[in-house]
């Protein structure tokens, strides 16, 4: 029987050992990244020469705050920043990027070697393309963005700045956060590409299934407002949550925008976050 | 009590009065059963008063001045049957015993583990590899030690066609008939007296399937007499194994009693990322109630925990230079972390009764109770990006391989393979990126989600753990009947009642406060409302740690059977038949209100029904002492399994269309050659099943959803021949070989039933069914061919050397039905590309493999002590290029460069290599 004294050894053994997972110690915080700005970023769009530009700046470093947010899918792939000169799209490539650049961090930019493009007049920094159709493409490579895209601290957002007369609609502002007052709204339409060209009226912001497909088609909603006789588009993606929320407003009604000010050719459009951002005035 | 006593007294006295007399000597000699060789250290001990023990030398042993009277006389031999018998001194005399006979219980190694694979298959549901049990059969105790690190499967079958009963009771699994060698991992010791048949051979328990029954005899009684220890170091599967186990014997008052521990620990030298935390327990005590009953309860249990490797592509393999690269961990604060983890705990407890209730019948009576929790966990993610680092759009080949050639991009593929090279954070998961996530996560649910505000970070990545939780009961009884000396009669009846609870927890927040359940692809198709509530009837859940979420059910499973055997041998014959009839129903009932099916998935489902059946046959002849011929033939109408016979069982209440039995036909012939220069069992086997269902859920890339594909119509064959080969060469060395040479096809094109997870839409559209063509395709996850040859030497003084080679052939990858479908090929046919279509339907066969192996052991008596060390390497040339298995991925790649005629392309397929040399030391001590 002198064995059996080996019984409660060995359970108290397996009692206190098996079964117990291995606990791990949370990582602490990642520290954010500080960088002193050396260039701005209307210094860097300068560079781009009307063609597809290699920047060659070994030690510039821009800074900016994020003022565009994926969440809400009206942004896919892409990133805008601003600092005190303006803003500018950075072309990622990532999605679901909200998760990691959040609205009001303080981003910072190593823009050597990226390549500047623009699409519709409108610059944006990215990677290299090898499509044609685009002057410049997506960065994309986990490597190539963690070497050059920095987080930095989480600030306050930026405050958009106001727009009431289309005199202060200026090429300094393009690619920034801005709160359009007073626009009135003109009409909202949309244009199925692939079998049907034609122009649609629509009263929703985009259009997420096309209805004469059976395929999930998605179309760009163009909704056109005014300000002092300057037509300005709000552009929304097919795939944005809000695609399928009515426009709240009927032609003739006051409005007050807030979205990130862009142009594609002599078209100034108006991008916003989320649906919210669109109030009656 | 009292009589026992006195009869022990009357002993003892004897005893006593017969040292009082003048001893004797005793000789005898000590061979091998099978090829009469003599045995050298065998251990023969007598229980005279003063015991009496002496070894063998050339098989002869001699024990001198043994008192007069008849005494028990044991014969024991490590990795052979101990024999007892009764020896008569007479005094003055030398007695000559006949010569002794042993029988070997396990070849050389059979210490070790059974090969198990800690493996993930991804979203295809893969058989885990037979585990062959050793039994007396010359092939299979060669080919359940030398072939399970190729997966190789007896005769092409799935794990479900082996029988595993422990103490009578039948332990598959009853959700998935899977066998159950996992339940009592590392008790090695105390499930070691096993008893099998082979093939489609009935045993006295159990008329069994189409691959033989192994019963584990393990109540107290049943265990070796004996204390052991052991302790392993090795490489292949974990670091270090201790193991602790003794048995009682019985003992004078009836009681007997046996206990077993043992604990399994770290990772193997081959994969990153995978640990082994294993215990496992087996207490049984045993109560000889009376000269022919005894009564038994038995507890035993094995909590492991287990990290997974994960198959991966050639081309990471390339990229990391190695063949064992695993997806499945990264660093969290600097330390190795794997997301996938196996954790279970399921005890069994065991009543069992036996009585003899004369010399001609035998009653056994059983009944086991199997509980506790088997979970395996995931990350689960929402809106934010896959975390796992080998996702396609992660590799080069994405900017390489694109179908569409403007999305190739060679400078972007070759950075992306610079990161994998140069950033473990890249190159795994980057655990301290998910919780940076997590933490910032403000989602700003407040106005939706009670119970959170502003500030609550909602968890983006979370970790999850499927679980698989069971409580079987399964009572049995068994009646053995020896009605003449011809004429045999076993009867047994089952019956068993499971209910498992599926459902998934919440593991670790990973830095967030809350996770919200709801289902995120409803929500990507259908926007917001109650559609994308996992559980209406608790919407907007909020989820910590501990919680169940996103599914839960049960499923109730019941049978019944009754089954009777006759065998009847008459000169040179042996003859039997067999009949079983059964019942099985099993049902769903869901514990969430789906908001995808708000009326069929919480509740009750319909209940279903199979009547089972089965019937076996064979005769024996034999030919003369040394030729035996015999044959079996078995019909078997099974009931389909659970967990593939419903169509989306986690989201709702729906069955396969046209559900229907398992129809199993079998024959075989076999050949036995016994004689002192050769051993031989030579056999060949036919078998066809048919109507075997499937289900596989996986992202549909041709119809862009997450789809459920219900396959029926399933036809297998399964036909070949196997050869075990032990002949006695000189200088005590054996040769010894098994061929399995198997052709295992589907014969049929089943139907398959596609239906969208999110709304049971048919995605085939007008067309209610399609076909899978893979008629005359190969049945995968196993060699089908497969050849070991090796020499063992058994040396003097105790040293034992086995070499030996393997050859394995014929191993195909597990396919993507899809892939062979009319939907995914008609847009390759249209466009003409017959060569892509060549690729799309063709059968991977990985190349033929040559793997050397050895094994080493040796032992010593010191007093009443016996150590022994036993040291096996497996492939010992570490080839570390031999594929040993894989799969084909389910997603397809969709190319719309032309846009009025999409094409889709497979994807790389996944492989698990064999791992180069890995060693086994064991260490053992006995007394």
């Amino acid at each position: 029987m002198k064995h059996t004294i080996l019984i409660p050894i060995a359970t108290l053994l397996v009692i206190t050992f098996a079964g117990c997972e291995k606990q791990y110690i949370e990582p602490a915080a990642i520290p954010p990244a500080l960088m002193q700005a050396n260039m701005t970023i209307k210094e860097l769009k300068e560079h781009y020469k009307n063609t597809p530009t290699i920047v060659n700046a070994p030690d510039a470093v821009i800074a900016g705050r994020v003022i565009s947010t994926d969440r809400h899918g009206n942004f896919y792939r892409t990133l805008y920043i601003q600092d005190e000169t303006g803003g500018i799209e950075i072309k990622i490539g990532k999605t679901t990027l909200y998760n990691t650049y959040r609205i009001g961090q303080e981003i910072y930019l190593k823009p050597h070697q990226l390549c500047l493009g623009a699409y519709g007049k409108m610059v944006s920094i990215g990677a290299p393309s090898t499509d044609p159709s685009y002057e410049n493409g997506y960065i994309d490579v986990p490597l190539l963005v963690n070497s050059h895209i920095f987080c930095g601290e989480i600030k306050t957002p930026v405050t958009p700045a106001t727009i009431s007369s289309a005199g202060e609609i200026t090429n300094d502002r393009m690619g920034t956060l801005v709160t359009i007052h007073n626009i009135i709204y003109q009409k909202g339409e949309t244009q199925y590409t692939k079998a049907h060209p034609e122009i649609y009226p629509i009263t929703t912001w985009a259009v997420k299934n096309d209805p004469d497909t059976s395929e999930d088609d998605s179309h760009y909603g163009l909704h056109t407002f005014t300000l002092n006789n300057t037509d300005i588009v709000v552009r929304t993606s097919g795939y944005a949550k809000f695609a399928e929320t009515p426009v709240p407003f009927v032609a003739g009604d006051r409005a007050r925008i807030t979205g990130i000010l862009t142009h594609y050719n002599e078209t100034i459009q108006l991008a916003m976050n989320t649906d919210k951002d669109a109030v009656k005035n | 009590m009292k009589l026992k006593a006195s009869l022990l007294f009357i002993l003892l006295l004897a005893a006593t009065v017969a040292s009082a007399q003048e001893s004797g000597d005793l000789k005898g000699k000590v061979v091998v059963r099978a090829t009469r060789q003599p045995i050298d250290g065998a251990k023969i001990s007598l229980n005279t008063p003063e015991p009496v023990t002496a070894y063998t030398t050339d098989g002869v042993f001699e024990l001198k001045d043994v008192p007069p009277g008849t005494w028990e006389m044991t014969v024991e031999l490590p990795d052979y049957t101990t024999v007892k018998l009764s020896a008569k001194v007479t005094g003055g005399t030398v007695t000559e015993l006949n010569t002794v006979s042993l029988s070997p219980e396990f070849s050389a190694n059979a210490d070790l583990d059974n090969a198990d694979f800690d493996t993930d298959f991804g979203d295809i549901e893969q058989d885990l590899p037979i585990t062959l049990s050793a039994s007396g059969d010359v092939f299979e105790n060669i080919a359940s030690f030398k072939f399970g690190a190729f997966r190789f499967r007896n005769r092409g079958y799935d794990n479900s066609t082996s029988q595993v009963l422990l103490n009578g009771i039948t332990m598959n699994d009853a959700q998935s008939g899977y066998s159950p060698w996992s339940l009592w991992g590392g008790l090695n010791d105390a499930t070691r007296n096993q008893e099998s048949t082979t093939g489609f051979h009935i045993s006295d328990l159990n008329i069994g399937t189409i691959n033989g029954v192994t019963n584990i005899n393990a109540t107290a009684s049943q265990i070796r007499k004996g204390f052991r220890a052991s302790a392993v170091n090795a490489s292949g599967q974990y670091l270090f194994r201790g193991m602790l186990t003794y048995a009682s014997g019985i003992n004078n008052n009836g009681w007997s009693y046996a206990f077993s521990f043992s604990t399994r620990q770290g990772g193997n030298f081959w994969v990153n990322g995978v640990d082994y935390n294993a215990w496992a327990y087996f207490v049984s005590i045993e109560k000889q109630l009376n000269a022919h009953s005894s009564l038994a309860l038995t507890l035993l249990g094995a909590p492991t925990i287990r990290s997974i490797q994960a198959a991966s592509t050639q081309e990471v393999y390339d990229m990391v230079n190695s063949h064992y690269y695993n997806p499945n961990w990264g660093y969290q604060n600097g330390e190795v972390r794997n997301a996938r983890v196996r954790n279970n705990h399921e005890p069994v407890v065991m009543l069992n009764y036996v009585n003899q209730l004369h010399s001609q019948h035998k009653l056994l009576i059983g009944i086991a109770y199997r509980f506790g929790t088997n979970g395996y966990s995931t990350l689960d993610w929402y809106d934010t990006q896959d975390p796992r680092p080998d996702y396609y759009r992660y590799l080069p080949s994405y900017f390489s391989k694109n179908p569409n050639p403007a999305n190739n991009d060679p400078v972007k593929a070759a950075w992306l393979a610079e990161g994998w090279a140069s950033d473990w954070n890249i190159r795994q998961i980057n655990w301290d990126a998910l919780y940076d996530v997590n933490r910032h996560s403000y989602f700003g649910d407040e106005n939706t989600v009670p119970g959170t505000t502003s500030t609550t970070l909602r968890s983006k990545y979370v970790v999850g753990e499927y679980h698989t939780d069971q409580q079987d009961v399964n009572a049995t009884a068994q009646w053995i009947a020896t009605l003449s000396h011809r004429l045999k009669l076993t009867a047994g009846v089952e019956y068993r009642w499971n209910r498992t609870e599926y459902f998934k927890q919440m593991k670790d927040l990973l830095g967030g406060e809350y996770w919200l359940d709801i289902d995120q692809f409803a929500e990507r198709d259908f926007g917001e409302g109650d559609i994308v509530q996992s559980d209406l009837n608790n919407p907007n859940r909020i989820i910590r740690e501990g919680d169940k979420y996103n599914y839960d059910y049960y499923s109730y499973f019941s049978s019944e059977r009754l089954w009777a055997t006759l065998q009847y041998h008459y000169a040179s014959w042996e003859m039997y038949a067999a009949v079983e009839r059964g019942h099985t129903t099993f049902h769903r009932d869901g514990l969430f209100r789906k908001g995808l099916f708000p009326n069929n998935s919480y509740g009750q489902s319909a209940e279903q029904h199979f009547g089972t059946y089965a019937i076996k046959a064979g005769a024996t002849y034999k030919i003369s002492g040394n030729h035996t011929l015999w044959a079996n033939l078995a019909l078997l109408n099974e009931a389909p399994h659970f967990q593939r016979s419903m169509v989306s069982p986690r989201t709702r209440n729906d069955f396969l269309p046209g559900l229907t039995t398992i129809k199993t036909a079998g024959i075989d012939l076999n050949y036995a050659l016994r004689l002192p220069w050769a051993k031989m069992r030579a056999s060949g086997y036919y078998t066809t099943i048919r109507d075997i269902a499937n289900v596989i859920s996986f992202y549909d890339d041709v119809h862009r959803t997450f789809a459920n594909f219900a396959m029926s119509g399933i036809d297998q064959l399964h036909t070949g021949i196997e050869i075990g080969l032990e002949i006695p060469l000189i200088l005590d060395i054996t040769l010894k070989s098994a061929l399995s040479y198997g052709y295992y096809i589907y014969t049929s094109n089943p139907t398959v039933i596609a239906t969208a997870d999110n709304n049971s839409r048919p995605l085939y559209g007008d067309v209610e069914q399609e076909t899978v063509y893979w008629k005359n395709y190969k049945i995968s996850g196993t060699p089908q061919a497969a050849l070991d040859i090796g020499f063992d030497y058994r040396a003097p003084q105790n040293l034992f050397l086995n070499i030996d080679l393997g050859y394995f052939d014929a191993n195909y990858i597990s396919m993507n039905p899809t892939r062979r479908t009319d939907p995914t090929l008609a847009t390759l046919a249209m466009a003409g590309r017959t060569d892509d279509i060549l690729t799309m339907t063709k059968q991977e066969r990985f190349p033929a493999a040559f793997v050397l192996n050895a094994n080493i052991g040796k032992y010593w008596y010191i007093g009443k002590y016996m150590l022994g060390i036993n040291l096996d390497i497996k492939n010992i040339l570490n080839n570390t290029h031999i594929i040993s298995g894989g799969y084909e991925q389910m997603r397809l790649r969709r190319d719309t460069s032309v846009a009025s005629a999409i094409t889709y392309s497979p994807f790389d397929s996944k492989y698990f290599y064999l791992f180069g040399t890995t060693y086994y030391l064991h260490t053992y001590l006995r007394f």
